[in-house]
C-alpha cells in the first residue's frame, strides 16, 4: 500500500508532463492527485515494517499527519496560484519531487533516504526560477547549499548506521554533528539561511511552499526518531542539545534580521526562519511533552506559511515591487490576499489570537521551567518578525488611491479563508466552546 | 577491433599517479580557463580519472556506469556552455574584468587552492586512505569550491559543484558499495546536471532579455 503512495505522484507527474501546456487542466489535476495523496497517507499508516523488494518501509501514525496537511496545503496552493507564471512542467517537478520527498520519509535505511531526499530536493530546485532576473542565482545558491548538504547527510549515515557505540564512540559522534550540520543546511537554519530570503523575493511560490514546508517537515520526521533514541554517547543529551542550541540561534538571528527588513517577501523569510527555530528549540528540550508541543507548533507552522504563500502570490499579480513603500493600497484591490497576510503573518510571528501564539506560548512556557532567562530573552526577541510583518500588514491596509495595481482574482483567494479559520479555530474554540463541533467528529472516528 | 573483454587488462596497465596527475591538472586548469566549453572536456576527464582510480575497489561494470554517467552529465551540459558562450561573447570581457575576475587573478587563486590542499592534506582524516590518490581528489574539490565562489554565473558555479560532488561521491564509493546506493548516485548526479543546465538557460534567457 505505502508503494502506491510513491507510485501514483510519479504516474501523475508523467501523465503532466503532456498536459503541462494546458494549465485550466493540469492545476486542478495535481490539486486533486495532492488531495488524493492526502487521503491516501492517512489510509496507509502502518508503524510495522513492510519489506519491498529487501528494503524496510514504514509510516509511523504523526508523519502520516504531517503528510496529510502537507498535501492539502500544496493542493490549495496549486489550485489557488493557477494564474501565476509558472513552467509548463511545474506541477510535474512538484509531484515527483514530492515523491522522491516522501519516499526518503518512508525507507529506513539511511543512505538509501538521503539519496532520495537529494533527488526530490534538486528537482523542487528546478521551480526556483521566476520572472526575476536575478532568481536563476538564487536557484544556483540553493542548489549548491543543497547539493553540499546532501553529501554530508551521505557521510553521516555511513557513519551512524556503521559505527558501534562500543567500538567506536567519537564516529557516532562525528556523524551525529554532521547530521545536525546538514539538516541545519537543508532546513534553512542560521547560519545556513542565508538563500531564504532571496527565495521569498524572487522564487516561484510552489518553490517556496515545497523547500520551506515540505522538505523540513521530512527532515523532522526523519528527526524525531533520532531524538527518542537513546544510543547517543552520553544518553539522548549530545543530539538534543545540538538541536536546542542551534534552535535558539536560529531564532536570534532570524528575529535580529527581520527587524531591518522592508520588503514584503524578505520580513515574511526571516519571520519563516524564527518560526522554525522555535520548532527546533521544542523538539531539542527533548521531554515527550515538548516533542509533542514541537509538533503541535510545526503543524501551525506549515499553515502559517501556506497562507502567506498564497497572500505573496496574490499580492505579486497585483504590485510589481514588494517594498514597504510600494504596498499602500493594495488591501482594496486584493482583501482576501490582505485577509490571508494577515492571519498567516500573524500566526508565524506569534500574535495573540492565533494558532501560532497557542503552540508558541506553552513552548515558552516550558522553556521557562529550565532556562528562565533564554525564555525571556526568546520572548523579548519574538518582537523583531513581529515588528517586520506588522509594518507590511499596515503598509498593505493604508488607504491610497492608485490606478496601476491589478485586482486580485476573487474566487482562488476564497480558497485562503478555509486555512485562516484553521489558524484562528484554536482561539475561536476556546472562546466559544459551543461551536465545536463535538459529535461531528466523535461520528467522524467512530467514537 | 579492440576486444571488450581486455579493458580492465588496459586499464590496469595505466600508471595510478598518471590518473591522479591527470585529476589535479584537469581541476587546476578548469579553475584558470574561463572557457566554460573547456572546463566541461576537464570534467569529463576527471570522470575518467576517477574511474581509473576507482577500479581498484570498485566492481568493474559500476565504474563504467560512473563514466557513463560522465559523459551524459557532460554533453548536457556542453550544450548549455556552448549556447552561454554565444550569448556572452563580447558582454563577458567588459563584465568579468570590472570585478576583477581576470587571468592572473585565478592563477593566484589556483596556487592558494594547492597550497591549501597541501595544509588541510596533512591534518586530514582521510590522510593515507585511497592509496595517496587522496590528495587529488582534495586538490580537485578545493578547485571546484574556489570555481564556485569566485565565479560569477551560474554554469561555472554549477560545473563547480559538479567537480566537488564528483570528488565527495568518489571517497563516498570507498566507503559504500551498495549497488542501489550507485545507480542513485548517478541519478543524482544526471538531475544536478539537468537542474544547472535549467538554471543556466532561465539566466541567459534574462540576459538575452535584457538586450533586447
Amino acid at each position: 500500500m505505502i508503494l502506491w503512495l510513491l507510485l501514483l505522484p510519479l504516474a501523475a507527474a508523467l501523465l503532466l508532463l503532456v498536459v503541462g501546456r494546458w494549465r485550466l487542466l493540469s492545476a486542478p489535476m495535481a490539486a486533486a492527485m495532492f488531495l488524493a495523496m492526502a487521503v491516501f497517507s492517512v489510509a496507509v499508516v502502518d508503524p510495522q515494517f513492510v519489506d519491498v523488494a529487501g528494503r524496510a518501509l514504514n509510516l509511523r501514525p504523526e508523519q502520516a499527519v504531517l503528510l496529510t496537511l502537507c498535501f492539502t496545503m500544496l493542493a490549495v496552493v496549486i489550485w489557488a496560484t493557477y494564474r501565476a507564471p509558472n513552467l509548463v512542467s511545474a506541477y510535474a517537478l512538484c509531484l515527483a519531487g514530492a515523491s522522491a520527498l516522501t519516499a526518503s520519509m518512508v525507507v529506513r535505511n539511511m543512505t538509501l533516504s538521503t539519496l532520495l531526499l537529494g533527488i526530490g530536493a534538486v528537482l523542487i530546485i528546478m521551480l526556483i526560477p521566476g520572472e526575476h532576473p536575478r532568481s536563476p542565482h538564487t536557484g544556483m545558491h540553493v542548489l549548491v547549499q543543497m547539493v553540499s548538504a546532501v553529501a554530508l547527510l551521505l557521510f553521516a549515515s555511513w557513519a551512524l548506521e556503521g559505527s558501534d557505540i562500543e567500538e567506536n564512540p567519537d564516529l557516532l559522534r562525528y556523524g551525529g554533528m554532521l547530521f545536525a550540520l546538514s539538516l541545519a543546511m537543508l532546513m534553512g537554519l542560521a547560519p545556513f539561511h542565508l538563500w531564504v530570503a532571496p527565495l521569498f523575493r524572487q522564487g516561484n511560490i510552489l518553490a517556496i511552499l515545497m523547500l520551506r514546508v515540505f522538505l523540513p517537515m521530512i527532515l523532522i520526521g526523519r528527526l524525531i526518531p533520532m531524538i527518542e533514541a537513546a544510543n547517543w554517547p552520553g544518553g539522548e543529551s549530545f543530539f538534543s542539545a545540538v538541536i536546542f542550541w542551534g534552535g535558539i540561534l536560529t531564532v536570534a538571528v532570524g528575529s535580529i534580521t527581520a527587524i531591518s527588513q522592508r520588503t514584503l517577501g524578505t520580513a515574511l523569510a526571516y519571520a519563516t526562519v524564527a518560526d522554525l527555530g522555535l520548532v527546533m528549540i521544542s523538539l531539542g528540550m527533548g521531554t515527550p511533552e515538548s516533542l509533542e508541543m514541537g509538533m503541535a507548533h510545526l503543524r501551525s507552522h506549515i499553515v502559517g506559511v501556506a497562507l502567506v504563500c498564497l497572500a505573496l502570490q496574490s499580492i505579486r499579480l497585483c504590485v510589481d515591487h514588494d517594498d514597504v513603500n510600494q504596498l499602500w493600497g493594495v488591501a482594496r484591490r486584493a482583501p482576501l490576499a490582505t485577509l490571508a497576510l494577515g492571519v498567516g503573518g500573524l500566526s508565524l510571528v506569534g500574535f495573540p489570537g492565533t494558532a501560532g501564539f497557542m503552540s508558541r506560548f506553552v513552548v515558552y512556557r516550558m522553556l521557562a521551567v529550565e532556562y528562565r532567562q533564554w525564555a525571556l530573552l526568546l520572548l523579548g526577541l519574538s518582537a523583531g518578525p513581529g515588528w517586520a510583518v506588522l509594518r507590511c500588514i499596515v503598509a498593505v491596509i493604508r488607504p491610497a488611491t492608485r490606478p496601476d495595481l491589478r485586482r486580485e482574482m476573487r474566487w482562488p483567494g476564497l480558497l485562503g479563508l478555509p486555512l485562516a479559520l484553521l489558524l484562528l479555530a484554536p482561539y475561536l474554540l476556546a472562546r466559544f466552546p459551543a461551536w465545536a463541533p463535538t459529535t461531528w467528529l466523535r461520528s467522524l472516528i467512530g467514537q | 577491433m579492440f576486444p571488450v573483454s581486455d579493458f580492465p587488462e588496459l586499464i590496469a596497465e595505466i600508471p595510478l599517479y598518471a590518473a591522479a596527475l591527470a585529476l589535479m591538472l584537469s581541476a587546476i586548469m578548469a579553475l584558470v580557463i574561463s572557457d566554460r566549453r573547456v572546463t566541461l572536456i576537464l570534467l569529463l576527464t576527471q570522470y575518467g580519472a576517477v574511474a581509473l582510480l576507482s577500479y581498484q575497489y570498485l566492481f568493474m561494470p559500476l565504474v563504467l556506469v560512473r563514466l557513463f554517467t560522465g559523459i551524459v552529465v557532460c554533453v548536457l551540459l556542453y550544450l548549455s556552455a556552448q549556447r552561454a558562450q554565444r550569448v556572452l561573447s563580447g558582454r563577458e570581457s567588459a563584465e568579468v574584468t570590472s570585478v576583477g575576475m581576470n587571468l592572473a587573478f585565478r592563477l593566484v587563486l589556483a596556487t592558494l587552492s594547492v597550497l591549501l590542499a597541501l595544509g588541510f592534506w596533512q591534518q586530514s582524516p582521510f590522510y593515507g586512505v585511497l592509496q595517496g590518490y587522496g590528495f587529488a581528489l582534495l586538490v580537485m574539490m578545493i578547485c571546484a569550491l574556489m570555481m564556485i565562489l569566485s565565479s560569477p554565473d551560474p554554469l561555472r558555479r554549477g560545473v563547480g559543484l559538479l567537480m566537488v560532488m564528483h570528488g565527495a561521491w568518489a571517497i563516498y564509493l570507498y566507503l559504500e558499495q551498495s549497488f542501489l546506493a550507485i545507480v542513485l548516485l548517478d541519478a543524482l548526479d544526471v538531475l544536478i546536471a539537468l537542474a544547472i543546465a535549467h538554471l543556466a538557460d532561465a539566466w541567459l534567457r534574462g540576459l538575452e532579455g535584457s538586450e533586447s
